[in-house]
């Protein structure tokens, strides 16, 4: 096998044994806090790969797609109250719901690209923060509140991890399986030019719309169990545009388009900041460096850094995959 | 009397809730012709095409053509559906998407053919007969030179293999060797029985590869002629000096 194959495999298998430090808390200590940002990073890693499809092969920059995140914590914290049931079993109906959801949402906004979409986009966060703050059904600006799971501390976030770690390799199997495909052939075409593509046979709007479908489905997955991590669903917390932007920047870092970028994107922009936060305190000065940290790479990778490492034919081997 | 292609008749079409740019258009092409349609700027030649390629849904008139399941009446289908049917559109400006490699494009222009093994042996012809595209897969259409593009536009126009080819001034920004290329390219697939509509800017040599010219201005057909008699028709001079009549 060669380094392609072996270095994931081998960080996958890690990841699925690092939560179990925790069973011996007299060698290791008490390591919630990474196992926490470990999970915030998979959880990270389901928007920005899923995001890149619509957002890097397609072209239709969304920074509006927490909406998705949103619609899927709804749902989920609503019916885990009704039905007594924990949000972890409603994730597939939360991602049904967001799908559903962007579809309607996709059947108008792709009509326009540019800087139209990516206003559309805005406007659908304000419009449903509006909404929910005062949607009495789901608890207006407190929105639901969600039980504690019955695990003791130390272990309380196992399900979260590995639920988040289950979502981000799936979403990122389907970033693949987009790029490698026909179906993401089409969408980058689309992406370039939409008219060509129609003369080339393609049913822009389908493909569009599925695209879109697909990016909000697996965004949805993650509300739900987001939704279950923070105990809590409220329209401050999951309709501010921070979170999108953030999805936006971490693919801009990573690379559009590319298989790694989103991933390799995500993980350095959240230890950047958790570096930041750690040195400096949790004072906003972590946003000033941010903001450095993509301007200065963007000027040395202005197509994030996977893909300019690709372009250049300098990208190590076990991140090329498409 | 040879087959006829493609019979426009009594086409209506214009942009959004516009005027009607093209009126009243009849058209008929041929099996193996190539027609040329020649006019001054913004006489609507290039909607014609649109038109007939669903770009643009027509207002009024019927668009048939002898697709190879019989006659299929083209205006309302949608431009995906139509480009399934046996009519290749090349718009104006090149039709490639620079953003993707070769061998993508190449792919791309059999997205409507299902068969992987059909599309390979396609492709594989298209390749043999534009061998400079075989050393060129992995680069990315945009960085070629306008040489080695109009040979990916014409493979990828051949790899569908079409009953009739619409292309939009093929002449547009190129230097004068790769346009006589282009006309080479575009006669060559014509000698195969493939009919060819044409839209060109650059009427002397549109005309000179072509067996029909359609002389069009303000959205109508002036008349219509065998090439090489349209350049001595007294009413050219009116269109392109600027004579023509008040209407």
């Amino acid at each position: 096998m060669d380094s392609r194959k072996i270095i994931p495999i081998a960080t996958l298998l890690i990841l699925l044994f690092f939560p179990l430090i925790q069973f011996f808390p007299s060698v290791f200590g008490d390591q919630n806090y990474v196992i926490h940002l470990m999970l915030y990073a998979f959880y990270y890693m389901v928007m920005t790969s899923s995001w890149n499809i619509i957002g890097g092969y397609g072209g239709f920059i969304s920074v509006g797609h927490n909406a998705f995140l949103c619609i899927g914590a709804y749902i989920a914290g609503y019916y885990s109250i009704m039905w007594g049931v924990s949000p972890f079993y409603l994730i597939l109906l939360a991602g049904i719901g967001a799908g559903i959801f962007g579809f309607f949402v996709g059947l108008i906004t792709l009509r326009v690209k540019g800087p139209s979409f990516i206003i559309s986009s805005i406007a659908l966060i304000m419009i449903l923060r509006i909404i929910f703050d005062r949607w009495e059904l789901v608890g207006g600006a407190s929105g639901i509140t969600l039980p504690y799971n019955s695990l003791s501390v130390e272990f309380s976030k196992f399900p979260h991890y590995y639920g988040f770690l289950a979502l981000a390799i799936i979403t990122i199997y389907m970033n693949w399986y987009v790029r490698h495909s026909k179906f993401g052939l089409a969408l980058r075409a689309i992406s370039h030019d939409e008219i060509r593509s129609a003369v080339a046979g393609i049913n822009v709007k389908y493909i569009k719309v599925t695209a879109f479908v697909l990016s909000t489905f697996f965004i949805g997955c993650a509300g739900a169990i987001w939704a279950d991590y923070l105990t809590y669903v409220r329209p401050n917390i999951f309709l501010i545009i921070l979170i999108a932007a953030n999805v936006v920047l971490m693919v801009i870092l990573g690379g559009m388009g590319t298989v790694t970028g989103p991933i390799v994107g995500t993980i350095i922009f959240i230890a950047f900041n958790e570096l930041i936060l750690s040195y400096l305190g949790a004072t906003e000065l972590n946003l000033l460096f941010t903001g450095l940290l993509l301007v200065i790479t963007l000027l040395y990778f202005p197509n994030g850094i996977v893909g300019t490492l690709k372009n250049k034919g300098k990208l190590p081997r076990f991140l090329d995959w498409g | 009397m040879s087959e006829c292609m493609l019979k426009l008749e009594n086409i209506v079409a214009g942009y959004g809730y516009g005027p009607d740019i093209i009126k009243n258009i009849n058209l008929e092409l041929n099996k193996g012709d190539i027609k040329c349609i020649i006019g001054p700027n913004g006489a609507g030649k290039s909607t014609v095409l649109k038109a007939i390629a669903g770009i643009i849904i027509p207002r009024n008139g019927t668009v048939s053509f002898n697709s190879e399941k019989g006659n299929l009446e083209l205006s309302g289908m949608e431009t995906y559906e139509i480009m399934k049917t046996g009519l290749c559109f090349i718009p104006q400006d090149r039709s490639l998407f620079n953003t993707l490699t070769v061998a993508e494009n190449l792919a791309m222009a059999g997205y409507t053919i299902n068969d992987k093994h059909d599309l390979r042996v396609r492709i594989d012809e298209a390749l043999d007969t534009f061998p400079r595209l075989k050393e060129r897969l992995t680069q990315y259409a945009g960085t070629m030179s306008g040489g080695e593009q109009q040979q990916l536009i014409f493979a990828r126009a051949i790899i569908l293999k079409p009953r009739v080819i619409l292309i939009d001034e093929p002449s547009l920004g190129l230097a004068p060797a790769i346009v006589e290329q282009a006309f080479q390219h575009i006669e060559n697939i014509a000698s195969k029985g493939v009919s060819i509509l044409l839209v060109e800017q650059n009427a002397r040599r549109g005309l000179s590869s072509s067996n029909f010219g359609t002389v069009m201005d303000l959205g109508e057909i002036v008349f219509e002629k065998p090439a090489n008699q349209v350049l001595s028709d007294d009413r050219i001079q009116e269109l392109y000096l600027g004579k023509r009549k008040k209407k």
